[in-house]
């Protein structure tokens, strides 16, 4: 049978490639993980080797969330928005607090929440949990420190004439690569992949963002400074279910 | 002891499962590549696993496929599900699956809905 549209086509062969890569790459990471495991539980291991096999665990950890992010990416294209549902931002930060020492074993994180209003309910779906948790991870791993803080505020804002939620996470030792600060969506397939920003996580968050009718921003703390950043990750404002 | 069918494609996974699981006192009675090999040993076994670690996708038959007809044959047997496509966790818990493990999981996080299982037994 022949496709009557040649993008449908490999649109579907891109999908069918991203679900066989992603399973077989879930399944090489259960065993890095789980052998790594194994290697921690020796009560005899000297100190830098489990340092070493902490930090393998935290990239493992970070390479399933890249894969879960860009199957979740591939489904949310042709998901319906008005299939959209309103989602507890502040469960959702909870839920990714509580995850994200998993992801970063040797290290020592403190999320302090400093503004958290009991009503902030964003449009989304499952996409949105995903969301947070990424913007936490990318968060860890822009502060080169042992020793993470960050800290969290919901406000309200405006998207043009929507009215949003954004969740902004800060940290002030995090360390900004240029490309972070500004991300054209649009230009982005168009671009030479050699000069993209090194961090995927970033960018799906940006374009999942973007396909909840938000956007993802990040800015240093101190503007022109290079020093601390502040993550700003703004949904459309939902009403209480 | 508890006894444990593995059942994966993946003979690195089964592997991985059969090392960990021995390591920590189970019995590993046997392992499957497929749901219809894991059908088969089921059906010809006398002594009934107490534990199944099932994978979903596998050639010939899935793993939520050999789910319902193990259920069928013994609506008792504890099926762990073990699957790196989340989606099918519905399908495996209608199925009979007692529980879902999204891959990749914490071999603790196995370990633990085991012994849940084994007290119970």
């Amino acid at each position: 049978m022949t496709e009557s549209n040649p993008n449908h086509g490999s649109e579907r062969l891109s999908a069918f490639f991203m679900d066989l890569l992603s399973h077989d790459i879930l399944n090489n990471n259960q065993a890095v993980l789980s052998y790594l495991e194994l290697v921690l539980a020796n009560p005899d291991l000297d100190a830098k080797a489990r340092d070493y096999a902490e930090k393998a665990i935290s990239h493992v950890r970070t390479s399933t969330v890249l894969v879960e992010h860009a199957k979740n990416l591939m489904a949310a294209r042709t998901a319906d928005p008005n299939s959209f549902r309103p989602v507890d931002l502040m469960r959702s930060v909870m839920l990714a607090i509580k995850e994200l020492p998993r992801f970063f074993p040797a290290r020592e994180i403190k999320v302090r929440v400093v503004q958290a209003p009991t009503d902030a309910y964003v449009l989304g779906d499952a996409l949105a949990d995903d969301l947070v948790l990424n913007a936490f991870i990318d968060m860890v791993r822009t502060d080169p420190g042992d020793e993470v803080s960050i800290d969290v505020r919901i406000i309200k804002s405006e998207r043009g004439s929507k009215m949003c939620w954004s969740l902004v996470l800060s940290d002030p030792n995090a360390v900004l690569q240029p490309g972070m600060k500004s991300v054209d969506l649009s230009a982005l397939l168009s671009q030479d992949n050699s000069k993209m920003v090194k961090m995927a996580g970033f960018l799906f968050a940006s374009m999942a963002a973007h396909l909840l009718g938000g956007e993802f921003d990040a800015k240093e703390l101190v503007a022109g400074t290079g020093q601390g950043g502040e993550f700003a990750l703004t949904l459309v404002k939902a009403g209480k279910p | 002891m508890t006894s444990v069918l593995i059942v994966d494609d993946e003979m690195f996974i089964v592997e991985l499962y059969r090392d960990i699981l021995q390591l920590r006192g189970y019995r590993v009675m046997g392992t499957a590549f497929d749901g219809e090999e894991a059908l088969r040993k089921y059906t010809k076994s006398d002594d009934k696993p107490d534990v199944i670690i099932m994978d979903h996708r596998m050639p010939v038959m899935n793993g939520v496929d050999a789910t319902k007809e193990i259920m069928r044959l013994n609506p008792s047997q504890k099926v762990i599900f073990v699957s790196a496509d989340v989606l099918v966790e519905k399908e495996a818990r209608d199925a009979g699956a007692v529980d879902f493990l999204p891959k990749p999981f914490r071999m603790d996080d196995l370990i633990e809905k085991m012994e849940k299982i084994s007290r119970f037994r």
